[in-house]
């Protein structure tokens, strides 16, 4: 017998579990996130098939027009089947890139591509509204603070990294003078140009009296021939 | 038949829990049962299987196959737990039909359901799961999950909820059933005769509401006899799958 938590398979079990879990979180989010929600919607009645070859697993997500149906048995026919590994599967849904083939992923493709454009679309413009989440728990006003804070700690922590990344470059070019400012480089590489251009100027220059010389040689070498001959005639 | 030696000790008298009542007070006592439980319902299933419940349900459904434009009837669905799923997944092409014999649970359930947002594909029908007042042929699925023990003529309602399923649709029936593991099962007696009762009666202030719980399950058909059962009513590849090491199993079945 399957699905029997003490004897036969309570890896079914965990399973259910984990996606019944995973499917909560993941609509609760959605509730944060209306522009998403109806993104969702729009694929309504979709089904895609996750197939993981490691850890061996499958399941399916079954959209409908509020939220999604996490199902570890699914008997119509998906839409879309994925099959790769955990992490080439996770790669793929968090890249970002617009991609119009997925040959080089380590994912393999099967059915709808453009389902699996528009669901990773989805994800890219994820934009969950935490503060609101959070006040459905501790209410409206301590949520607020909470984002309040959060926000300014990121700010700050922001700032600190661009403050302290133009100190560290002023330290090293200005105090112990370990690398030249970025004027200084550019002066230095407007020089070089300089130098350049003034090297190639000289090389045409060689080059244009190297072709007179070899000129003059051969109608030297010429006359001389002339001369020659007149001397034996007479 | 098999409902002869379970549910009907003679013609004119069946079990509720583990007393013999005449045949047509049944239905009003457990109509009574439910008037008093319907509102902590959800809380009390919860608290009763610490959750577990949900897993359970979940498992009905991936078996049920419920999908697009499918039409499913819920039977004793009670507060709509298994509605609301199917709801999503048969989409507004699809209908779900709610079904209780029961008023205050329907009117929860309806409640329930409704300030949640399901309304464009959800009927409520308040019927007798004995006779099913649809026509035949309707349905490509219907579930009943925790209420054929209290239905007083279960052969009939087999046979009614063949009758309405289109061929080749399926019934599922989720119920407890009799524990795999004898020390298991001592466990789960305990539980439901001594704690069950008091966590009743501390929750939902009603202790034998929930002593007649317990009593009903020990009544209700094991798992071979309730898949025998099933096959008489006509029923084709019928199958069980223990949950919680027999505590409770999900029972499948195709019309022909």
């Amino acid at each position: 017998m399957i699905f029997d938590f003490f004897s036969d398979n309570p890896i079914n079990t965990v399973k259910t579990s984990a996606l019944m879990t995973v499917e909560s979180v993941i609509n609760k989010a959605l509730e944060y996130d209306p522009a998403t929600q109806n993104a969702v919607g729009e694929l309504a009645g979709k089904v895609l098939a996750i197939e993981c070859t490691l850890p061996p697993l499958t399941f399916y997500a079954v959209h409908s027009e509020t939220d999604i149906s996490l199902l570890g048995q699914y008997e119509g026919e998906a839409d879309t089947t994925l099959r790769g590994s955990s992490l080439s599967l996770a790669t793929l849904a968090i890249d970002g890139q617009d991609r119009v083939s997925f040959f080089d992923t380590g994912v393999e493709v099967r059915g709808d591509h453009d389902l699996l454009r528009q669901i990773r679309k989805i994800l890219k413009n994820l934009d969950i509204d935490w503060e609101a989440a959070l006040s459905q728990l501790i209410g409206d006003v301590p949520a607020h603070l909470i984002g309040e804070s959060l926000r300014t700690s990121a700010k700050w922590q922001k700032d600190a990294m661009e403050r302290a990344s133009s100190a560290a470059a002023e330290f090293s070019q200005e105090e112990v003078r370990l690398t030249p400012s970025k004027n200084e480089v550019e002066h230095f590489n407007g020089e070089v140009k300089h130098l350049a251009n003034d090297v190639d100027r000289l090389a045409a220059r060689i080059n244009k009296l190297n072709v007179i010389l070899d000129k003059k040689s051969q109608d030297q070498a010429g006359s001389n021939t002339s001369s020659n001959k007149n001397n034996d005639a007479s | 038949m098999a409902d002869n030696n379970t549910a009907m000790t003679n013609d004119k008298t069946t079990h509720f829990g583990f007393k013999t009542v005449p045949v047509e007070e049944k239905a009003s006592r457990v109509a009574d049962v439910f008037h008093s439980v319907a509102g902590k319902y959800d809380l009390m299933n919860d608290l009763m299987s610490g959750g577990i419940h949900r897993l359970w349900k979940r498992y009905t459904i991936e078996l049920s196959g419920a999908r697009t434009g499918h039409r499913i009837l819920d039977i004793a669905g009670g507060t709509g737990d298994l509605t609301a799923k199917f709801s999503k997944l048969v989409g507004p092409t699809g209908e779900v039909v709610l079904a209780d014999i029961n008023d205050s649970m329907l009117k929860v359930g309806r409640d329930k359901l409704v300030d949640k947002g399901y309304a464009s594909n959800v009927r409520y029908a308040q019927a007798d799961a004995q006779y099913l007042p649809f026509p035949d042929n309707t349905f490509d699925c219907i579930t009943i999950a925790f209420g054929l023990r209290n239905v007083t003529d279960k052969d009939l309602a087999l046979r009614s909820m063949n009758r309405i399923l289109k061929p080749g649709g399926r019934l599922l029936v989720l119920e407890f059933s009799k524990p795999t593991n004898g020390m298991l099962e001592k466990a789960y007696d305990f539980y439901s005769f001594s704690l069950l009762p008091k966590i009743g009666g501390l929750v939902a202030n009603d202790t034998e509401s929930y002593q007649y719980l317990a009593e009903s399950i020990r009544m209700h058909p094991d798992q071979e006899t309730l898949k025998e059962m099933m096959n008489e009513a006509g029923f084709v590849n019928t199958e069980y799958h223990n949950m919680t090491g027999g505590i409770v199993a999900l029972h499948r079945g195709f019309k022909p």
